[in-house]
């Protein structure tokens, strides 16, 4: 196929697709009966592709502030104002700090989240690229994942974390010294304990070349990191790091067994800047059902535990608390925060802004339709990098507008007075 | 007098016969042996696209008029044919005017370009089972369900994956209401997929000393199984040749048990693996069958059956049945104290307690008696294998979270066959079938299959854990993450609203 046809047929698809972004959450075409599930319900997904298209919050009428899972941030409100008006123009203070120790060099965010890792490999190049462009225009970051870092992220990489995981795909001096934090990925929500597993479909040439390895060869992230079997080891790899980087901050990422409050003091006392915990309900790659469904804790539990025993351990003001797994709306966010977090990752809603439907097929045949989880060379091109950094961007603006609204409503100035707020929830208990 | 541990060697050699041999003193690692068996029946598709003809036709003349004198070149007439579904539904002769629906994935491009004149429906059919234990709460709203899942099991032997996280409920009754723990990175390696070091899921079947012997001396009978699984009893009405044949076949295949009825006779070798199930009724016509058999279950019943079984043959195990219910505690230790080696303690299929207006479901009951014989200082004594409600991989290592030694499965193994049931089949007596027979080897992979994928999922689940004995995680509640427990510690003091 002749070049220009290959950009005729990606550019028809393209603007087909964006037809249906744009069109469908009007409800014009009523609601898609096989979209969503009981946590990505139909309605969260229209009303996040309409922030998307938008910037704004959705006016159409859709449920867009909780899921229909039963539980968890499903059944939480907030206590705020009997208020009907909304207050998106009430700017208040959004940003948090991501060095709350002594040492080092200050570093805020002007958003109380970050983009998550995904890899080179398991998603295309240009989604990554217009995660790293949106973090830029917002002030904040994305992470590279476990996949190495491809050249074209260079010119992100003040807004881009270099991830250490398992396998340590892609990981050089070059990629550790370019970047202001590290990230060492002990363990990941969705597959706790089980390290991570690229499908031999997905390592093309370009992915082989960045992870040197093999093209078309399955590709394993084992577990755990076999040099850290302790919290001294754990110690030891920060310190390695910091000998490469000696600038950059370091973020541990971990799951959320039961003992996930010794592993965060663990992490503090092993020099960590930011503790990441992934929950088990969140995830954007692969993920066999049983660990998704039954290993760990959920993130809303693990928040409140880690948030009480750092306060308990007098140690809370001097790391940064991360929250990640399951958390899809800007109001998701703000109740993170107000069990405890100082901030939250994003990495499935970024996606659901970009077109994902939340089908679950990223692993089979070519990959995601949409030509997010894919390293198929047509499917790819589907998301140019202005196009996805903007729809992306649309959807934190429409965030911010809902936190401004949201903490007007519970009289706060800043998101940072939120942190450990549970007097300011509401809890319906879980449903089933 | 024969040696007490050469009698243990011989018992050993006994049930070995006509088996690969797995109770050798040479190691032999585990390994099951799946192979891909398609269904007898094929389950409806999941997914249902439609897509109005006259949209497309339009569409079609609306794309023809845009491109104009273009279409001369043919590679304007592949632009104007290429059709949104990368999974082929549209590759057909006629594309959308004849569709693939069995190719359908639900991933909603056709919908998200096209909305005005395609749709992609869910196919209620395929999550529904006429058992509702096994049917989601909402069908409309997932393509997920215990039986979809468990025929994906027996038909690939394979460990379900899928992307973009979880998509069912937050929590929900009996099994669903606990999570495993996993390590972070305090332990020495892992299993799985990488198979570097063992992880044990050999458990063993008999009565254990309360200390030991020097000079070592085994006193009480014991066996050991690879997995910590049986296949347990079907009454008639939930079975039938194929079913026993399949059963038997699989037990021999993947080294371990199944519990029968003694009048039913296997086939050739395979008798080894049968656990003869003995009542008062049959206890005359089985003098011979239990005098042999390697290990056997009787009815409890109240009477001295126990006596009489143990007098014809001293040298096995014997597990004593009982129902959860009310008195099940009490019992339990009365026969523990009576010598029994083992305890079956079977809910109905649905996972609940008979006999009581309010029935517990198996996990708490489970976790009682096993809290009552420790406290009793029987439980390291004997060995309970539990039943019912146990259908899906992660309720094996939950169950042995809760106090179990090992499982015994049922209605698992008639949806893993594709056997139909008549309605709710909620126990024993009172579930039905609509019998049909089938090739036995088929049904015997299939099951090999199923306990395959579930072996792996264990494996899963211990190497998360960095367990390297399934005989560790027996009553370790500490393993467990306890949704009553989590949400008292986040929200108890949250203001709670109804």
């Amino acid at each position: 196929m002749s070049q220009e046809l290959t950009k005729l047929l990606i550019n028809k698809h393209v603007s087909r697709i964006n037809f249906g972004l744009q069109n469908l959450p009007s409800l014009k075409y009523g609601i898609p009966d096989a979209l969503g599930d009981l946590r990505w319900t139909p309605e969260l997904i229209l009303t996040t592709f309409e922030q998307a298209n938008t910037g704004n919050p959705p006016t159409s009428g859709l449920e867009y502030k909780i899921g229909n899972s039963g539980g968890g941030f499903d059944s939480i409100n907030f206590k705020s104002k009997e208020d009907t008006i909304t207050h998106y123009d009430k700017v208040s203070d959004l940003s948090i700090s991501l060095n709350n120790r002594n040492k080092g060099s200050p570093l805020d965010i002007s958003i109380p989240v970050y983009g998550g890792g995904m890899s080179f490999g398991s998603v295309s190049l240009n989604f990554m690229l217009s995660r790293a462009l949106a973090a830029k225009k917002l002030n904040t970051f994305t992470c590279t994942g476990e996949g190495g870092y491809p050249k074209e992220l260079l010119k992100y990489q003040e807004n881009v974390i270099t991830q250490i995981a398992t396998g340590m795909f892609g990981v050089s001096e070059e990629t550790l010294q370019q970047t202001k934090i590290i990230e060492i990925k002990y363990a990941q929500g969705a597959k706790p304990g089980l390290g991570g597993h690229l499908l031999a479909d997905k390592v093309s040439s370009e992915v082989a070349k960045i992870r040197e390895s093999t093209p078309f060869t399955s590709l394993y992230s084992p577990f755990p990191f076999h040099s850290v079997y302790s919290v001294e080891d754990h110690k030891k790899h920060v310190d390695w790091v910091k000998t490469i980087n000696p600038r950059a901050l370091i973020s541990v990422k971990v799951s959320t067994p039961k003992d996930v409050d010794m592993v965060a003091i663990g992490s503090y006392y092993a020099g960590a800047n930011i503790i990441h915990i992934d929950g088990g309900y969140g995830g954007t790659g692969a993920a066999p059902e049983i660990a998704k469904k039954n290993i760990a804790m959920p993130i809303e539990y693990a928040i409140s535990k880690v948030h009480k025993y750092l306060e308990s351990e007098g140690v809370r003001n001097e790391i940064v608390l991360i929250a990640s797994g399951g958390i899809r709306t800007a109001y998701d966010v703000a109740k993170a925060i107000a069990l405890g977090a100082d901030g939250a990752v994003i990495g499935t809603t970024e996606a659901v802004a970009v077109g994902c439907t939340h089908c679950g097929n990223c692993e089979s045949g070519r990959g995601c339709q949409i030509g997010i989880a894919t390293s198929d060379p047509e499917l790819s091109q589907f998301i140019s990098v202005e196009w996805g950094a903007k729809r992306i961007e649309n959807l934190y603006n429409s965030w911010i507008k809902q936190w401004y609204d949201l903490l007007y409503k519970l009289e706060l100035n800043s998101i940072r007075e939120l942190r450990g707020r549970t007097d300011l929830l509401e809890y319906r208990g879980v449903r089933y | 007098m024969v040696d007490e541990l050469t009698l243990s060697f011989e018992m050993k050699e006994k049930i070995t016969k006509g088996k690969e041999i797995f109770f050798s003193q040479n190691f032999i690692r585990y390994k099951i042996i799946t192979k891909n068996t398609p269904p007898r029946y094929y389950l409806p598709f999941p997914f249902i696209p439609k897509i109005k003809k006259i949209g497309l036709a339009t569409y079609l003349i609306k794309e023809t008029l845009e491109y104009n004198f273009k279409l001369i070149k043919s590679e304007y007439r592949k632009l104007l044919l290429s059709s949104p579904c990368i999974y082929g539904v549209f590759g057909g002769r006629f594309g959308g005017f004849n569709h693939k629906t069995e190719l359908c994935t639900g991933c909603m491009r056709c919908v998200l370009e096209f909305p005005n004149f395609c749709t992609v429906k869910r196919n209620n059919e395929y999550t529904n089972f006429t058992d509702s234990y096994w049917t989601p709460k909402d069908p409309n709203k997932i393509s997920i369900s215990p039986f979809t899942t468990v025929w994906y099991e027996a038909e690939t032997g394979k460990i379900p994956i899928r992307g973009m996280g979880y998509k069912l409920s937050f929590t929900g009754s009996g099994w669903d209401s606990i999570w495993t723990d996993m390590s972070e990175i305090v332990r020495p390696s892992r299993d799985g997929v990488y198979g570097r070091e063992y992880i044990s899921t050999a458990v063993n079947i008999g009565r254990k000393h309360k200390y030991l012997h020097f000079p070592i001396r085994f006193k009480y009978p014991n066996l050991e199984i690879p997995i910590p699984l049986i296949f347990d009893y079907r009454p008639e009405s939930l079975d039938n040749i194929s079913i026993r044949k399949s059963v038997s076949l699989a037990s021999n295949k993947l080294q371990t048990l199944f519990i029968s009825d003694p009048k039913i006779q296997p086939f050739g070798t395979i008798k080894d693996n049968m656990i003869p199930l003995i009542t008062e009724d049959n206890f005359k016509d089985c003098t011979e069958l239990i005098s042999k058999a390697s290990c056997i279950e009787f009815v409890d019943n109240r009477s001295n059956l126990y006596e009489r079984i143990k007098l014809l043959n001293p040298n096995s195990p014997l597990i004593a049945r009982l129902a959860f219910n009310e008195t099940v505690e009490a019992r339990a230790i009365e026969l523990a104290n009576q010598g029994v080696s083992g305890l079956h303690l079977y809910a109905n299929y649905h996972g609940l307690e008979y006999d009581t207006i309010t029935p517990r479901f198996i996990k708490d009951a489970l976790q009682s008696v096993h809290k009552t014989l420790i406290n009793h200082k029987l439980r390291d004594q004997i060995t309970i294998i539990v039943s019912g409600g146990i259908i899906l991989a992660e309720h094996i290592p939950k169950a042995i979270i809760c106090g179990a030694d090992l499982v015994a499965i049922d209605t698992s193994v008639l949806v893993a066959l594709q056997v139909k049931f008549e309605g709710e089949c909620k126990s024993a007596e009172t579930g039905k079938i609509i019998s049909d027979e089938f090739d036995y080897e088929w049904g015997a992979q299939r099951l090999v299959n199923l306990v395959g994928s579930w072996y792996n999922q264990l494996i899963e689940i211990l190497s998360a854990m960095g367990i390297r004995d399934v005989r560790r995680l027996c009553g370790d509640t500490g393993r467990a993450l306890l949704q009553e427990e989590l949400e008292e510690e986040t929200f108890g003091n949250v203001t709670r609203i109804d």
